[in-house]
């Protein structure tokens, strides 16, 4: 919360910044004419400032991994423009330091993983933007401790889980000293351990490392971490504001195909029957407490 | 069954062989498998089996190990060794109908299995000393004359490299599409030969397919981390010969000559 | 009808160089009619023992009955036990591989030695029970979205018309609208069609609003089994072994330990409110 209201008067430059964003493809039919224009992206308008956690929400389909692909150059806009640490991402020459200025951590664990042991796939990012052999054996090794995989090192990534591999591909990242990682849903292919882990991770380099951070998620559980969220829907910004201010907006979200957590449902639940606990109330042993003070009155 | 195959895989060991520069493994398992080819008595052998012993002995990697390495190829080996038994002209010892065994034949199908078997051995002893990245890297390197040829050499080493890494996972892939299809009771095991072969259509499909994704996935991976070609990168292990490198040179030169003699 | 398991164990790789134990002693039957979930952290032989269930892997100790019979009999036909145990895989929509949806659903049915009208029939009856309407009969299976490529791969197993539909995450990598979609398909299916289900999920809240039995594994075994209400009750012992139980439960679990005067395992954030204001209720 304080980090917030600090963000708003505060004169920290914008990491990424979107204004107008629009991604339009085309649909093709088998004999590749064009059936149709589809857009993905509808005027998007995001700013996100150096050191925040902020967390884009969207169901399947609603854009946000679009959204995610055009941090990084690996997409680029039909209209308006998007800037990363300023640079316009259409120039071409900035490519290589768009990329390496917001790191990009995908979905799926096994196929992002380009080497066939942990240190030479956090090397290899390094290695493309030409950085000198001692300078990339410190940040391999200081990217590895950061994720905790150190001990890892020498392992074949097939025989990790799927945490683990997403907390190399984080450690590949690192070494490339972003100043900004996209989690483009790298956390909905893996159990409830792994999630924590990857989760744990990047809250720790948010706020030791002051990374900024931007979660593409559906989990509403994972949301409630961050500084700041932005709920997509069919291409648009439905929603922004705080997770708390977020999750009071259950009927919007439930058109966004979203769901709150269930702690949040029953502080609804009980101010909807006259019990006026706070709002804010985010986590089952806050929720406890207040409850057994209102209990005890 | 998979499983059981030893070839190709790397076993972790600290040795000196281990440590050597994988270029003189490579140089030296080719000057090796080119000397299997020079001699032509049994004493060549001999010498090689004393030299590949010692090799053995200072890479720790258990000889049963290496030995399992042969399993593969057991097959290969008996054929040409029959083949090689049955259709060598020369002095019979041994007839009965069609079948007419020749001293010469037995000599010579003794000769050969020595001499596949001497190659495998000598070749899996460099991979499992060897990390696959090592390999392709020594590759890239030794290869590097050909990229005047205009030969992309960084960009087969790098295929090679992933086709490693993709591997195993394709391989635990098809295995889950198998059991998927068998559970909607595909049959891969019974009927025709022409009817086994359609029944892997449920299979392939879905593995092509996801092959293809996964390509494209590790595409924009690759982007998203500055791959941009050969040119500008540096390496994080960067290949360098040190002095045991050129020891180990010498002696793949001097066995190389003492074979000559021999 | 029902599924037994008898004392079964199962060990991956030969024993003496690298083998595993994935499950060992498990004691287990399931009856028609339940609604079961399975829960367990990532290796806790839960993918296995679902295999176990359609004769896919074979136990290497102890039987596997269905219906009374050894499914690892002689004479016993595994063909017709994998169409009266339908198996959905994780991500099951990697599998399709037919030019249209409709075909890809005939695959299984025909399989199973259904005529083609027969098949078609059934196939046709599969799609509509998961929702895919008639347009999209004869569409291209890589035409379609996520959710509706999912919906299709349970119909191929639905259309070989099982007793029992076994799942393993259904609801992976779906959004919570999706999940509910799956669920309602599940629970219609459960009603409508009388069709057992069993389901692997990590989703302790699904578990406690859809199952009506869980299973926990840990380590190869089996070391929690009944009603959810009872299950959840033992909340620092699924702790332990890396589970949680849902927040609703929990909560009124926390607010037990603080001294509150609430005795009932709650399962949803409905339940739990309920019980929280009637707390609150006796206070004032």
């Amino acid at each position: 919360m304080k980090k917030r209201e600090m963000a708003k008067s505060d004169k920290r430059a914008a990491v990424v910044e979107s204004h107008n964003l629009v991604h339009e493809y085309s649909r093709r039919d088998e004999e590749g004419n064009i059936t149709g224009i589809v857009r993905a992206l509808d005027g998007v308008d995001i700013q996100v400032k150096q050191g925040d956690f902020v967390a884009v929400l969207g169901a399947n389909g609603s854009g946000k991994s679009t959204f995610a692909k055009h941090l990084n150059a690996l997409l680029f806009p039909t209209e308006g423009a998007i800037y990363i640490d300023g640079m316009d991402t259409l120039e071409q020459e900035n490519t290589l330091a768009v990329r390496q200025t917001a790191g990009m951590v995908f979905q799926n664990p096994d196929n992002q993983i380009i080497a066939n042991i942990v240190e030479e796939d956090v090397g290899f990012g390094p290695e493309n933007m030409g950085v000198p052999t001692e300078e990339i054996l410190r940040r391999v090794e200081e990217s590895l401790k950061e994720t905790g995989m150190y001990e890892y090192r020498k392992h074949s990534p097939n025989r990790l889980s799927g945490g683990q591999k997403q907390r190399v591909a984080i450690a590949g990242i690192m070494a490339m000293r972003p100043k900004c990682i996209i989690l483009d849903e790298a956390t909905a292919m893996l159990d409830p351990s792994g999630r924590k882990s990857v989760l744990e991770t990047i809250q720790r380099l948010n706020q030791k490392e002051h990374i900024t951070i931007i979660l593409i998620t559906h989990y509403m559980e994972e949301a409630a971490k961050a500084d700041y969220v932005y709920v997509m829907d069919q291409g648009r910004i439905a929603l922004s504001g705080t997770p708390v201010e977020i999750f009071q907006e259950t009927a919007k979200l439930a058109e966004c195909r979203l769901e709150v957590p269930q702690v949040t449902q029953i502080v609804q639940r009980l101010r909807a029957a006259g019990v006026l606990v706070r709002e804010d109330i985010l986590y089952v042993e806050e929720l406890a407490e207040v409850l057994v003070q209102m209990g005890n009155r | 069954m998979i499983r059981d195959i030893t070839i190709g895989q790397y076993y972790r060991a600290d040795s000196v062989i281990h440590s050597l520069d994988p270029r003189v493994k490579i140089v030296g398992t080719l000057l090796y498998i080119i000397t299997l080819f020079v001699f032509s008595s049994f004493a060549g052998y001999a010498v090689a089996a004393v030299f590949f012993g010692i090799l053995v002995f200072l890479s720790k990697v258990p000889l049963s190990y290496i030995i399992r390495g042969l399993k593969p190829v057991f097959f290969v080996l008996v054929f040409t060794a029959v083949l090689n038994l049955f259709w060598t002209p020369g002095e019979s010892f041994f007839t009965w109908g069609v079948i007419n065994l020749t001293w010469e034949g037995l000599y010579k199908a003794a000769f050969i299995a020595l001499r596949l078997i001497f190659l495998v051995l000598g070749s899996s002893l460099m991979t499992f000393t060897t990390t696959p990245n090592q390999l392709t890297d020594a590759l890239e390197k030794i290869l590097r004359p050909l990229r005047y040829l205009h030969v992309p050499v960084h960009e087969l080493a790098m295929m090679m490299s992933i086709a490693l890494r993709f591997i195993p996972i394709l391989v635990e892939e098809t295995d889950k599409i198998m059991k998927a299809q068998a559970a909607r009771g595909a049959d891969f095991e019974s009927g025709s030969m022409i009817r086994r072969l359609k029944s892997m259509v449920p299979i392939l499909v879905p593995l092509f397919i996801s092959a293809v994704h996964r390509a494209n996935d590790l595409a924009l991976a690759m982007d998203a981390r500055c791959y941009h070609g050969g040119d500008g990168r540096t390496k994080m292990h960067p290949l360098r010969y040190s002095r045991q490198d050129f020891v180990a040179y010498a002696v793949c030169i001097c066995y190389s000559l003492l074979i000559f003699v021999v | 009808m029902s599924i037994v398991l008898k004392n079964v164990s199962y060990t991956y790789g030969k024993c003496g160089s690298d083998c595993k134990q994935a499950l060992k002693g498990i004691n287990l039957e399931i009856h028609k009619g339940e609604f079961l979930a399975i829960v367990g952290h990532t290796g806790s032989g839960k993918s296995t023992l679902i295999q176990l269930l359609n004769g896919l892997e074979r136990a290497t100790e102890g039987e596997v009955y269905f219906g009374g019979e050894n499914i690892n009999a002689k004479g016993f036909s595994m063909k017709s036990l994998r169409s009266k145990v339908g198996l959905v895989f994780q991500y099951p929509e990697h599998q399709l591989f037919e030019a249209t949806v409709i075909k890809d659903v005939e695959f299984g049915p025909r399989n199973m030695g259904q005529e083609p009208l027969q098949a078609e029939l059934n196939s046709f009856q599969a799609l509509k029970d998961v929702g895919i309407g008639e347009e999209l009969l004869d569409v291209s299976v890589l035409a379609l979205s996520g959710g509706q490529k999912r919906r299709v791969a349970i119909a191929g197993v639905l259309a070989m018309q099982p007793e029992f539909l076994v799942l393993d995450e259904p609801m992976a990598g779906l959004d919570p609208a999706g999940r509910k979609e799956i669920f309602a398909l599940l629970k219609k299916l459960h009603r409508e069609r009388g069709i057992t289900i069993v389901f692997v999920s990590h989703s302790m809240e699904d578990v406690a609003e859809y199952a009506d039995r869980v299973v926990v594994m840990n380590q190869g075994q089996i070391v929690l089994d009944g009603r959810p209400r009872r299950v959840f009750h033992y909340e620092k012992e699924l702790q332990q072994i890396g589970l949680g139980v849902p927040q609703a439960t929990q909560l009124a679990h926390c607010l037990m330990e603080r001294g509150a005067d609430i005795t009932q395992d709650c399962l949803t954030a409905e339940e739990c409110a309920t019980a929280v204001l009637k707390w609150l209720g006796t206070r004032q």
